[in-house]
């Protein structure tokens, strides 16, 4: 099974994954992947080192699986650190109106049973360092049950 | 309320002085990960899943518009325009950065707030109920004996390296709406027959893994013993505690294991040797913090508002907000306003800047400057006029903020869960909104009547699962997420722990096994008037077993 490692920045604490270039990205798509357990713990080690140099904290090992639309971690938990909260957490102007209508902007389609939504990102959306990545996934929830 | 003296002020800036030289140190490297989670945990700092977590501590839950208005700038200067008021009082922050904590820290301080003793072996927020000073049925404003406790424990050398975390609760009247019950101490305001009024002391109650009710170890006890009665607790617990596994390391498992009794004897056997130490209060201090929590000067209000009858004859929204959010005040003309934090769908608890400042102006406005925080996750205007109860409720339904479902089956408490927390096994969240929806704001809610549904994300319990009438509990089986069902807990002082139904249900089972629940209460319950905790207890577990899960 790939691997990538994965850890928080010792700063603002968002999660990032080791790159393919050796720094560290927020973004999942972008982790480098070791192909076996030998290689990951060789990677963890160097990651440890950065642990030491203060850039992060806790590296770890993430088991990930990779489909059509890319990389995705195994465990729902590694999912929600590589997605964020699976839940529409963003104020809104009066984010609170009961019988509200549908949310405003950039959702994804709407189940009536289901409250995940994931606010879909513009690709041309600035990088905000400080905000973590919410990728869009339509079936996201359903691939987590599985 | 209480106000900072020259010596909290001082005290308070030099501890995030120190704090912010622990930070530099941390991020150039002076300090490691291992030497630095200790020191950030006592300034409140948790890391989560997906950032640090800042939770920052609301003595007894008692705000004034100032402090909410800094909590809302917080919200949108360091963090993502929202906060999340917890199950003890509390707000928690989740995206603070590390580096800017110090900053965070300094303008709390600048409204006399903080981060300290939130986290940590310590005796954490003491909690009140969210109605202290205000209901008409309390016998004494539980809230300066919360503070009296505050300032003895907070930094107090002796208890600042307990066996584990250490949570005491005071309650005003004899209903309890503290949940005295599960905490490590719970101290009840009592008359004795002579008129005088004292504490019922409650011990070994908690809740987490081994769920447990606390011991009454003593029917009265004098205000004047209450911090040398307290003093003989902690020392009995930091002495007998168990520091060698954590997971039987609260006073909970000491009562448990000793029993009651025996802890009762050795706790009484401490205080009759330090009866007459330093410890003793003077009536003079009692009436020195009693004054700062003085009740206002309320303008004197007829009983009865014309305007406000007017408004509930002809506005039937207003006359449900009314009934199912506003209580008795102890003042004629006056009412006790409940913002519920649980709009329908809404994640439970969690509150925008602007519904922050929002309440912080009808506070000010509205309420004699005070808003509370219940330990239910909702919000508590005290001193609301009846006179200007329609232009309260106007603006709260403006803002989304009038959702009358105080207690019922949509009041849902649930812990931030897998979305958030790294101890979470499940999201508990997103079940709380589903179950939100499928309930709904209308006359479903209001026929199935008193219903307090609790979710927990895990056998941690901080979303007090095991005292819900309705427990949820979160957990992972074989990868996914599985939701245990607990049937008939109580808070209150007919506190009891929730039992479990049966097998676990998942993600897409839960939210129906939930209204097979309570579509099970509506076909036995012996009509409207009996609630759904009276039903249960009346009739038990085996009809909703059935219910749930045939003759399996």
């Amino acid at each position: 099974m790939p691997k990538v490692i994965s850890a928080n920045r010792l700063a603002d604490g968002i999660v990032v994954y080791v790159g393919r270039d050796g720094s560290w990205s927020e973004r999942l798509s972008q982790a480098k992947i070791f192909a076996s357990k030998a290689e990951a713990e060789a990677g963890l080690l160097v990651a440890q080192n950065d642990a030491k140099r203060n850039l992060v904290v806790e590296p770890v090992v993430v088991e990930v699986a990779e489909d059509a639309s890319g990389l995705r971690a195994i465990t729902l938990r590694e999912e929600i650190r590589a997605r964020g909260p699976t839940i529409d957490f963003l104020p809104r102007t009066h984010a609170f109106a009961h019988g509200a209508d549908a949310p405003q902007e950039n959702t994804a389609k709407r189940d009536p049973n289901a409250v995940l939504r994931f606010p879909r990102l513009a690709d041309t959306r600035e990088h905000d360092p400080r905000e973590h990545e919410l990728m869009v996934a339509a079936d996201f929830r359903e691939e987590i049950a599985r | 309320m209480y106000r900072y003296d020259e010596f909290d002020k001082n005290f308070v800036a030099a501890r995030v002085a120190q704090f912010r030289d622990q930070v530099a140190r941390r991020l150039e490297g002076e300090l490691d990960e291992e030497q630095f989670r200790p020191l950030r945990l006592m300034n409140g700092v948790y890391l989560q899943l997906h950032a640090y977590m800042l939770r920052i501590a609301i003595p007894y839950g008692t705000l004034s518009p100032r402090q909410l208005r800094k909590l809302a700038f917080i919200a949108r200067r360091y963090d993502k325009g929202y906060g999340h008021f917890t199950t003890r009082q509390n707000i928690q922050f989740n995206w603070p950065a590390l580096a800017e904590c110090p900053d965070i820290l300094n303008e709390l301080a600048e409204v006399e707030m903080h981060a300290i003793q939130t986290s940590g072996n310590c005796i954490r927020n003491v909690t009140a109920d969210q109605f202290a000073g205000a209901a008409a049925d309390e016998i004494e404003d539980p809230r300066p004996y919360a503070e009296i406790l505050r300032q003895w424990s907070s930094l107090h050398p002796e208890y600042s390296f307990l066996p584990r975390k250490f949570k005491i609760a005071v309650n005003g009247a004899a209903k309890d709406r503290a949940a005295i019950r599960v905490h490590d101490i719970g101290y009840q305001i009592v008359k004795n027959a002579d008129g005088e009024v004292g504490f019922a002391v409650y011990v070994g109650g908690g809740q987490g893994r081994t769920p447990l009710i606390a011991h009454k170890i003593r029917d009265f006890l004098p205000k004047v013993d209450l911090i040398a009665y307290t003093n003989a607790i902690m020392r009995i617990y930091n002495l007998e505690g168990r520091r060698d596994n954590k997971f039987k390391a609260r006073i909970k498992i000491l009562l448990h294991e000793k029993g009651a009794d025996t802890i009762r004897a050795e706790v009484e056997a401490e205080f009759a040797d330090h009866r007459d130490d330093a410890l003793a209060l003077p009536q003079e201090e009692i009436d020195r913090i009693r004054a700062y929590f003085a009740p206002p000067a309320f303008p004197a209000r007829a009983t009865t508002s014309l305007a406000f009858e007017k408004r509930k004859a002809k506005d039937p929204t207003f006359a449900r907000f009314v009934a199912q959010n506003v209580v008795a005040h102890k003042t004629p003309g006056y009412g006790i306003v409940t913002i519920s934090l649980k709009s329908i769908g809404g994640i439970p608890g969690d509150a925008s800047a602007e519904a922050m400042e929002t309440v912080a102006h009808l506070a000010e406005r509205f309420s004699q400057d005070e808003v509370r925080v219940s330990h239910e996750q909702n919000l508590v205007l005290p001193h609301v006029a009846l006179d200007d109860l329609p232009e309260v409720f106007d603006w709260l339904a403006g803002q989304g903020l009038a959702t009358a479902n105080t207690g019922l089956v949509t009041d849902i408490i649930a812990c931030p869960g897998l979305d958030y927390c790294g101890l979470a096994t499940a999201r508990s969240i997103p079940i709380a909104q589903r179950i939100s929806q499928r309930f709904g704001d209308g006359a479903r809610a209001r026929e199935i009547g008193e219903l307090k549904i609790n979710i927990s994300g895990c056998i941690n319990a901080c979303g007090h699962h095991h005292v819900g009438h309705i427990g949820i509990l979160g957990l992972e089986k074989s990868g996914s997420e599985a939701y245990q069902i607990t049937l008939g807990g109580s808070a209150d002082e007919t506190c009891s722990v929730g039992a479990i139904t049966g097998r676990s249900f998942s993600s897409d089972e839960i939210v129906d096994a939930i209204e097979t629940v309570v579509d099970t209460y509506l076909k036995f319950r012996a009509g409207s008037a009996e609630d759904f905790l009276a039903a249960y207890r009346r009739i038990g577990m085996e009809p909703f077993k059935e219910a749930l899960y045939g003759r399996e």
